[in-house]
Formats: C-alpha cells, structure tokens, sequence
C-alpha cells in the first residue's frame, strides 16, 4: 500500500464535501426563486481496491478509496407536478369566468337605484302618472323621458357586454400567441436538455425552467406529456402534438363565426380542441355565458317594443290623430331608441271607450302581461339577473376551491422541492466538519509520512 | 413532511390574503349598510329586493293616483255642496211662490232671483280644479255648460267619457263626473224628467204667470232634480271617504313592504359590528402569528 493512498483517500472527503457545500449555497442562493427545484449533492464511496494488499491471507479485504459524488439530484415528484398542472388548469378557468361574472355583475349594477330594473319601475310609472291626466305636458315629457332612460340603459348594458365579449376574443388571441412562444421556448430548452445530456451533463436548472413553462402552459389549457421528462418529451393537446423535441406545431387564429377568433393548428388549418385552463375559460364566457345573456337581454328588448308599440299605436294624440309607435319599431338592445315625442305621444284611445285614459292604462298595464317564456317583462328581466348572480356565485366557489386545491398541492410540491434554511444550515454545519475532519486526517497523515521521512533511518544521516 | 421557509411563507400569506378579504367584505358589509351589495351575495335575496322595490314603486304611483283622485274628487265635492245648496234655494223660492201669501211682485223678485240662480248653477257646472273643467268628461279646456239662446237655456257640451284612476292594485276608481249627469240632461239620471235648467225655465215661466197651482204641481219635478243632485253629491262623499281608507292601507302595506325590504337587503348593524370585529381581531392574530413563526430561524442559535 503506497504510503501517499491515504492522502487521496482523504483528499476525495475534501473535495466531495466541498462540492457538497457548493450544492448548499447554490440552494440557499435559490431559496426564493421560482420554480426551483431543490438539489441534493448524492454521495458514493469510491471503487474499493480488491485484495491488493492482504496482510491477512484469509479472503480478499476491499480497501476503501474515499467518496465520490455520484450526482446531484434534483427532488421532485412526477406525480404532484401533473396534480398541480390539472388543478391550476381548473383554477385558471374558474378564476377567469369568476372575475368576467364579477364585472358583469357590476354593470348590471342590481340591486340600487343604477339598474335596468329601477328605469323600467320608473318607465311603467310614468305612464300610470300620464293617466291620471294625459293632455299635461310634464307627465308627457316623463313618458317620453322615462322611455328614453330605458332604451339608453338596454343599449348600455348591450354595448358594455359586447365589449367584455370582444375583450374575452382578444384573450384567445393573446393566449394564441402565450402558447406558440412558450411552445418555442421549451423547444429550444429541449435542445439544450439534450446537448447537455449527450455530454453527460445533468442539466437540473433547464429542467427546472421547462417545469415552470409547463406549469405554464398547462395554465392556458389542457395538455398532456408524454416520456420520461428527459429530452424525448413530447407534449399535445387533445391528442395533437405541439412540442415534439425542438420541433414546434404552432397554433394561429383564424376569423371564425360571427367574426370571433377561432383556434386552429397552423400546418393543416383544423381546430385546436380546448379542454381546459383560461384559454376554456375564455371561450365558454365568449360563446356561451355572454351571448346566452345578450339573447336573453335582446329579447326582453324586443318584446317591450313591441308590446309597447303595439297597444300605443291603438291610441290616438292630443290632436286626435292616430298614435304611431312609441320605440323604433324592430329595434332590440343593441338599438332601441324612442320613436315618439310629446306631440306624437298616444295619451287617450278612440272616442268609443267610454273611459278616455284607458291607453296609458293598458301601457302602464304591460307590466303585469305574461309576455316572455311565462314570466312578466321585470320577471324575466329578474330571471337574467339571478342567472347572473347563480353563475357568479358558482364561478367563485369553484375558483375559490379550486384555488385551495391548488395551493394545497403547491405546498405539497414546497415539501419535496422546496428549501429549508434549517436543512441547509444543518448540511453547512455538517459538511464543513466532514471538510475539517478530512483536512485534519491529511496534517496527520502528512505527519505519519514526516515520521517516516525524518525521524526513521537517522543511521544514514 | 418536510417544512420549508416558503411553505410557512405560502401558508401565512395565503392566510393574511383570506382574512384581510373576509375584513375587508365586513369593512364594506357595515358601511354600505347593505347585505345584499351584487346579485350574487344572495341570489333569492336580491330577487326578492328587486320585486319589492318594484312593489314600494307601485304603491308610490298608487298613493300619488289617490292624491290626485282625492283632490280631484274634493274639488267636485264642494262644488256639488253648492249646487245641492242651490237646488234647496230653489225648491224654496218655489214654495214661497206657490204661497197664496206671497204677493205678485214678490214673485217678480222670485223669478229674477231663479234666473241668478241658473247663471249661479251653470258657473258650478263649470267648476275648474288646476286650470281644468272637471265636469265636462274628457274636455277639460273648454267650458261643458253654455248658454243656450232657444230651449233649455243652458245646455251641456262635454262628453261623457270618464277618467278612470287606479289607486290600489286592480282598482279603478272613476274621478270623473260629468255635468249631464248632476244636471239630469236629456234624463241621464232621472228618466222622464227634464234637465235642472229647464225644471228653473219652467218654474219661473209658472211664477211670472203667479200660476200657484202649476208652481204646487211643477214641484214633484224639482224634488226629482234635487234629489239626483243629493244624491250624486254623497257618491261624491262616499268615494272621498273609501279614497281614504285605501290610501291609509296602501300607506301601511308601503310600511309593511319597506320593512320587509329592509329585513332583506339591509344588515343588522349591531350583528354586522361584532362580525366586523370578530374578523378584524382574526386578522390581527394571523398577523401576530405570521411575526411568531417567520421570525425564527436555526441561524440564530449557531454560533
């Protein structure tokens, strides 16, 4: 056995320990940087030396040659990471449609005295003021006026829906292109990854970078990866490949219906298949909550405008000729306005009726006619505002729970991945008396040897 | 499990977020005043406080309609207290003139006091409550009784189509009396009876003539008149009196609903209070207890 054997024994201890140390700092250095994986420095004692010096002569001893350090793990879990991805999914979706339901909540302004329902008490009162004395111009001006308020609050509360319609496009859009430069930075993650691999390397901080653009991604919408999660990862959505090592199938827009923006692979132009994350979000609010609204909303529209020019245009003016229509005729939410002024106003009906203020009567009447799907016209008006207020309501209990969900896993995720301060003290601590104990074995070797070289043989001196 | 610094960072904030929210709708909650803020505090809640609003609005319109049929009806009132007062002046004078006592100029002085009389009764026909004509059924511009050159001396041009006014749910009440009908013109209310102005013609025709036996028998037909007059007269004081009591009712079911309103949409202050407190005192313990755990580290017991 050479004398200088245990020198690198002790040597090897130096340096794992120092490495070791460095794995601490750099975690320490990364305790709070996102997505972060935590890194742990694997030790391995080194190849044994077989029999080469047996002083026994029974067996074959292993003589120890110190430590190695195999690699460096980086600590996750496969399984939490796809848990985290299909609850964030869920809770990018309901936390989107909870802040839209919010916002429409605000403009529908229901219950106070902002809403539709307030100008439409205010609209039936007013005629019921203009019967008891219809020849009065104040009352016919607050016919005319009430009537004008209604028709501005239906267009309002009509435009400001379509803008948060046109808005959830344009986050489809926006959301299009967060896909595509995503797609192309994993991409080309994915090449390093595999450079890195093929030079032996293990490259922890890239792999951490491409969990968090998939954590990303998997935000947007539903995605599925595929492999290892080494460099032969491949990721889809719905079935349809998107990243395939540094390759990427890019998704674009395309005008779809009604002008709103449509989804679809770029190389052969079908549909993108969503099923989840903002991007479902998006497109549920677009097409399916906002427009149910906007029908439901038209048609109350209508049907006061129709209802109401159909019994005024039986009346007839101040000057006794025949009333004509009170709104536009034809017109819904989008465009209702009041036809009729206060000369043209129908404040009595023809001279047969025997009680001359029966037309504002059966105008102020309309408000208790069962005219839309089995309800009155303030019933129905009420119906869209508890839809509202249900699908709200439930948007945000959902986001809140999925939310929960989400930041239970992500704890979950902190336990395993995450750094401790205390651990890494402790490792610091730990390594830095392995490093002084090896240190120490190498003085005293080096005084073994120094025994050896200086104080044998003083006979040759 | 392991903990981390992050963790117990994750934990806290997440904490501190909920708390200070949960503060944050008790902070809005108490001085809003409001339970009920958007539709999706309480969806049946906010249904309910949106029909009762409509319910107060309605009543609102109802007890403004009562106002304007009392008023109206007021005005008709004290002018039908007038002409029933006028038609006993009347049936006196015609008593008087079918005295034996009375002598011929007396009755000359009679028959200039009927036709005062008429002129008295037409401008009464003609009563106008806030610049309208209230007797002349659907024209209220212009007068309903004018003087008529030929027979009957006055005669009516309204029509008789009514203002019908609704001052409780479903209930209509007509405010309109129209003056053929006080007046008996063309017997509208007394069949077989002439009108009020040619029942007076015909009496002062009877006492310029000193006819004591006509005026004795022409006095069935002024007590026709006068009696349809009395009569419309308490219909008038009837519908006042029920106007009366359905507006005391409208005012104690707007009462009833308010309250009811109220109890929905509105927060108990003192309850809201104790929560407002409760929560701020939650808050304030996950802030006490987010400086206990963060504050501490292994660093600090190595030396």
């Amino acid at each position: 056995m050479p004398s200088f054997f245990s020198l690198h024994v002790a040597m090897s201890g130096l340096r794992a320990h120092q490495y070791a140390m460095s794995v601490t700092a750099h975690n320490i250095a990364n305790a709070g940087t996102q997505g972060y994986h935590r890194q742990e420095a694997r030790f391995m004692p080194g190849n044994p030396l077989m029999g080469a010096f047996s002083m026994t002569g029974i067996g074959i001893p292993q003589l120890g040659t110190g430590v190695m350090v195999n690699t460096i793990e980086r600590m996750r879990s496969d399984y939490i990471d796809s848990q985290i991805r299909m609850a964030g999914q869920w809770a990018e979706l309901w936390s989107y449609k909870d802040q839209t339901l919010k916002q429409i909540e605000s403009l529908v302004a229901e219950p106070g005295e902002l809403g539709l329902s307030n100008a439409l008490n205010r609209f039936w009162n007013a005629w019921e003021e203009l019967s008891v004395s219809p020849e009065s111009l104040p009352s016919r001006i607050s016919v005319i006026e009430s009537g004008v308020a209604l028709s501005l609050g239906f267009r309002n509360l009509y435009s400001s829906l379509r803008q948060l319609q046109a808005r959830a496009d344009q986050d489809v859009i926006d959301n299009a292109s967060r896909i595509n430069s995503i797609a192309h930075e994993i991409a080309n993650l994915n090449e390093q990854i595999t450079r890195s691999n093929s030079g032996g390397f293990q490259p922890n901080d890239l792999l951490d970078q491409r969990d968090m653009l998939l954590d990303k991604l998997a935000s947007i919408t539903q995605i599925q990866v595929h492999g290892a999660g080494g460099s032969d990862m491949f990721i889809s959505i719905s079935g349809k490949t998107l990243v395939q090592g540094h390759r990427v199938n890019e998704v674009t827009i395309t005008p779809g219906d009604h002008g709103r923006s449509k989804l679809v692979w770029a190389i052969d132009g079908t549909d993108v298949q969503i099923t989840g994350g903002s991007l479902l979000g998006q497109l549920q609010i677009r097409d399916g909550v906002i427009e149910e609204y906007i029908t439901k909303l038209n048609t109350i529209a209508s049907t006061i405008v129709d209802r109401v020019n159909a019994v005024h245009a039986t009346g007839i003016t101040l000057d006794g000729s025949p009333a004509g229509n009170f709104f536009v005729p034809g017109t819904n939410a989008s465009n209702m306005a009041v036809a009729a002024d206060t000369l043209t106003l129908g404040i009595t009906s023809p001279a047969p009726d025997d009680v001359y203020n029966s037309l504002p009567k059966m105008l102020a009447a309309i408000r208790d006619e069962i005219l839309v799907d089995g309800e009155t016209i303030n019933g129905a008006y009420l119906g869209l505002v508890s839809r509202i207020g249900a699908q709200s309501r439930e948007a945000a209990s959902r986001s809140q729970v999925q939310n929960l969900s989400l930041q239970q896993l992500n704890i979950q995720r902190e336990s395993i991945s995450g750094v401790s301060i205390d651990e890494e003290m402790l490792n610091m601590v730990k390594f830095q008396q392995a490093y002084n104990a090896a240190a120490r074995i190498t003085s005293v070797i080096d005084e073994m040897i120094e025994t050896v070289i200086s104080r044998m043989g003083v006979g040759g001196r | 499990m392991r903990v981390t610094f992050n963790m117990l960072n994750q934990t806290v904030l997440g904490n501190l977020m909920l708390n200070s929210q949960r503060l944050m709708d008790a902070q809005d909650m108490t001085s809003s005043g409001k339970r009920i803020r958007r539709s999706s505090d309480d969806v049946p809640g906010m249904g309910r406080a949106i029909s009762l609003r409509s319910t107060i609005a309605s009543i609102e319109q109802f007890s403004r309609n009562s106002d304007f049929a009392a008023a109206q009806l007021s005005a008709a009132s004290s002018a039908m207290q007038a002409i029933v007062s006028k038609m006993q002046d009347v049936r006196d004078k015609a008593m008087t003139a079918a005295s034996s006592a009375t002598s011929p100029e007396a009755r000359m002085a009679i028959a200039t006091q009927l036709d005062q009389i008429m002129r008295e009764l037409a401008d009464l026909g003609n009563t106008q409550h806030l610049g309208k004509y209230i007797f002349g059924g659907s024209i209220t511009s212009s007068k309903p009784i004018i003087e008529n050159a030929g027979d009957p001396p006055y005669i009516y041009v309204g029509d008789n189509r009514n203002l019908m006014v609704q001052v409780s749910p479903g209930i209509d009440l007509k405010v309109t009396i129209t003056a053929d009908i006080i007046f008996n013109v063309g017997g509208t209310a007394v069949p077989g009876t002439d009108d009020v102005f040619s029942v007076i013609k015909t009496l002062k025709e009877l006492v310029i003539a000193d006819d004591v036996e006509g005026i004795s028998a022409h006095l069935d037909k002024i007590d026709d008149v006068r009696r349809n007059a009395i009569s419309v007269n308490s219909q008038v004081g009837a519908q006042l009196k029920w106007l009366e009591t359905a507006k005391t009712s409208l005012l104690d079911s707007k009462l009833r609903v308010e309250e009811l309103l109220s109890k929905t949409e509105d927060i108990d202050l003192a309850e809201a209070i104790v929560h407002l407190r409760t929560q701020e005192n939650l808050y304030q313990a996950a802030l006490a207890t987010a400086n206990r755990v963060l504050n501490i580290s292994l660093a600090d017991y190595l030396k």
